[in-house]
C-alpha cells in the first residue's frame, strides 16, 4: 500500500514540463472518440478451421492539458467462438495518466485505474534516452484483477510486476532492437527480446521470448497506422482507432511474457510516450498523423 | 516507330515487378526458388491452390490417397537482403464421429539471404531455407512433425535485356530433407520472360528436377497479383496475393 501512495503522491505532486514543445502542447486540448477492431484468432481443434474473436473497441481519449489524459475504452463482442467468457460487452479500460520528465534525464509516465487484460491499480513507464541511438526502460506496476466478463470480479491489489531493459535503435534504417527482463501479468519471470523495422505507417518486428511458466516461444507482430492520417484541430474528433495490431505466436502461448497496456491506443511504433514529450526512436521519423490547420485569409 | 519504342520504354519504367515462388509466398519462380529478391519493404499476403501432383508423397495423405491444398501466407522483404515467410498449409485429417476434411494445418517459416547482388556480368546469388521450424496442431502428436516442405538451396539468377524484353535465367541446387521429396533435390532451373509491350507480365518455364512446369503471373492494380501453372501440361494450379510496399514506394526495374 505504501507503493501505490507513493507513486500517487508522485502523480500529484509533478511540475511543470520544461520542454517548450510541451507548452505548446498544453494549449491543444481535444477529446478523441475512436473505434478500432480487436481481431483474434486461434487454431486449437481440426473440427474448424479457426477460431475467431471479433471485438470492436470503442473508446475516448481526453487530453485536458499539462500532459493529463483521460482514457477509457469498451470491448464489444461481434463474432465469438472463443467461449461464454468473452461473450458479454464490457469496461476493458479506464485510466488517468501523466507524462513527465524526472530531472530531464527520465521521461515518464504514471497512470492509475483500470488497465488492460483485466487488470486495475497503478503503473509507472521509465524511458531514460543515452544518446540518439542507445535508451534504458522500465515498467513498474502493482495491480489486481479486475473484470465484468462474468458480472463484478475483483481481488485485492497484491502483484508488483516490473521489467527492465534496454533498447538500440539506429536511425539511418529505423530498426530498433529491444531487450527485457522482468515478472510480468501473470507472475511469469521471462526475457523479451524482439526487433523491429519501423516503415511508413507500419512497423513489423520478430520477436523471441522465454518464460518461467511455458518455456520458448516466438512470432511476429505488426502494427499498422490506420489512415485518415490528417487529423482537424477540433476540440471533439471522432475517428477510427489509431492502429490496427496483428500478432502471430508460434506455440500460442498468449500468457507468457505479457504485460497490460494502460493505453487504449498503445502499439510498439509509437511506444509509451506521446511525440510532443520524447523524441526518440521512431518518434524522429515522419508523422504517421498530422493536424490539418485552417489557413487565415485576411 | 519512335513513338512506339517510346512507349514500350515507358510502360517498362512505369511497371512495377513482382515475382513469386508463390505456392510459399516467397519470390522465385513456380516451384524452383530463384536469386531474385522482392523489393525492399515489399510485402504480400496470400493464398495458392496447389495441385496434388505437386504436393509431398507422404503426410498430405487421407484414406491412402493424395489431395488438392491450400495454403496461405505472409511475406515480408525488410530489407533489400532479406526476406521472410510464413506459410500455412491445410491438412485433411479423419476426426471423431462423421468428421472428416481439411481442418489441420501444417506451418512453416522461409528465410531467403542474398548476399551477392546481380553485377553486370556476376549473376545474384541466394541462400534460402524453407520450413525453418515447423509447428503443428495442439492435438498432434511428436510423431506428426515431419518437416514436409523442408529444402536448403542456393540459387543463382541473372537477367538479360534485348530490346527491353527482359529474361532471366536461373540454375538453383537444392536438397529436400526428407526422402519423399527426393524427386526435386539437385539441379534445378528455369527461364523466365518479361515483354517490354507488357512488364506487369512475366512467362515462365522450369524444371523441378522430376516435372516441367510452364506458368504466368501478372501484377495488377500495383497490388493483386495472380500466379498460374501448369504441371506436365495436365496438372493446373494458382494463386492469389495482395501485394504492396511497406515505404510507399514501387520501383521501376
Amino acid at each position: 500500500m505504501h507503493l501505490t501512495t507513493l507513486i500517487l503522491a508522485i502523480l500529484f505532486l509533478l511540475k511543470s514540463p520544461s520542454s517548450s514543445c510541451l507548452q505548446a502542447q498544453d494549449t491543444n486540448r481535444h477529446l478523441d472518440f475512436f473505434v478500432g477492431v480487436d481481431f483474434n484468432y486461434r487454431d486449437i481443434n481440426y473440427v474448424r478451421q479457426w477460431d475467431v474473436l471479433l471485438n470492436l473497441t470503442p473508446g475516448f481519449k481526453y487530453d485536458f492539458g499539462h500532459n493529463w489524459m483521460l482514457s477509457g475504452q469498451a470491448i464489444v463482442p461481434i463474432i465469438n467462438q472463443y467461449g461464454n467468457y468473452y461473450e458479454r460487452p464490457r469496461l476493458n479500460m479506464a485510466v488517468l495518466s501523466k507524462e513527465f520528465w524526472l530531472a530531464d534525464i527520465i521521461c515518464a509516465k504514471a497512470s492509475a485505474g483500470w488497465f488492460g487484460m483485466s487488470r486495475y491499480g497503478v503503473d509507472a513507464k521509465l524511458f531514460a534516452p543515452l544518446s540518439e541511438w542507445v535508451a534504458v526502460e522500465s515498467q513498474l506496476g502493482y495491480t489486481g484483477y479486475v473484470s465484468m466478463a462474468t458480472g463484478w470480479e475483483m481481488s485485492p491489489m497484491d502483484r508488483f510486476t516490473w521489467t527492465f531493459g534496454g533498447d538500440l535503435y539506429f536511425p539511418e534504417y529505423n530498426v530498433q532492437l529491444r531487450g527485457i527482463i522482468g515478472r510480468f501479468v501473470y507472475g511469469d519471470f521471462g526475457i523479451l527480446c524482439e526487433g523491429m523495422r519501423h516503415f511508413k505507417h507500419t512497423t513489423v518486428s520478430l520477436f523471441g521470448k522465454l518464460s518461467s511458466a511455458d518455456g520458448l516461444d516466438a512470432g511476429f507482430k505488426a502494427a499498422i497506422m490506420v489512415p485518415p492520417y490528417h487529423r482537424s484541430t477540433r476540440m471533439v474528433r471522432i475517428r477510427p482507432a489509431s492502429n490496427f495490431r496483428f500478432t502471430s505466436i508460434i506455440k500460442y502461448h498468449q500468457h507468457s511474457v505479457r504485460m497490460y497496456p494502460t493505453d487504449p491506443e498503445e502499439n510498439e511504433r509509437e511506444g509509451w510516450f506521446t511525440r510532443p514529450i520524447l523524441r526518440w526512436g521512431s518518434h524522429n521519423m515522419e508523422a504517421d498523423f498530422t493536424t490539418l490547420r485552417k489557413e487565415v485569409s485576411e | 516507330m519512335k513513338r512506339i519504342f517510346f512507349l514500350f520504354a515507358l510502360c517498362a519504367l512505369c511497371a512495377f515487378a513482382s515475382r513469386a515462388q508463390q505456392y510459399t509466398g516467397m519470390s522465385g519462380m513456380l516451384h524452383i526458388p530463384s536469386a531474385e529478391m522482392h523489393d525492399e519493404g515489399d510485402a504480400r499476403i496470400g493464398a495458392h491452390f496447389i495441385n496434388k501432383n505437386m504436393m509431398p508423397d507422404t503426410g498430405f495423405l487421407y484414406e491412402g490417397a493424395k489431395y488438392h491444398s491450400i495454403d496461405y501466407y505472409v511475406d515480408i522483404t525488410p530489407f533489400s537482403w532479406i526476406e521472410m515467410a510464413f506459410t500455412c498449409t491445410e491438412r485433411k485429417t479423419k476426426g471423431s464421429g462423421d468428421f472428416g476434411g481439411y481442418g489441420r494445418k501444417d506451418r512453416y517459416l522461409s528465410l531467403k539471404i542474398r548476399p551477392f547482388r546481380e553485377g553486370e556480368y556476376m549473376p545474384a546469388i541466394a541462400l534460402g531455407w524453407n520450413d525453418v521450424g515447423t509447428t503443428i496442431d495442439e492435438s498432434a502428436t511428436r510423431s506428426d512433425v515431419q518437416l514436409y516442405f523442408r529444402n536448403y538451396y542456393v540459387a543463382a539468377s541473372k537477367h538479360f535485356f534485348f530490346s527491353g524484353h527482359q529474361f532471366e535465367l536461373t540454375m538453383s541446387y537444392r536438397h529436400f530433407s526428407r526422402h519423399y521429396n527426393s524427386k526435386w533435390n539437385g539441379l534445378v532451373g528455369g527461364v523466365t520472360y518479361r515483354p517490354a509491350f507488357w512488364p506487369k507480365a512475366r512467362a515462365i518455364v522450369e524444371y523441378t528436377g522430376n516435372d516441367l512446369l510452364v506458368g504466368m503471373d501478372i501484377l495488377l492494380w500495383r497490388h493483386l497479383f495472380l500466379q498460374a501453372s501448369i504441371k506436365d501440361f495436365q496438372y493446373p494450379s494458382f494463386g492469389i496475393s495482395y501485394h504492396t510496399n511497406l515505404f510507399g514506394k514501387y520501383y521501376s526495374y
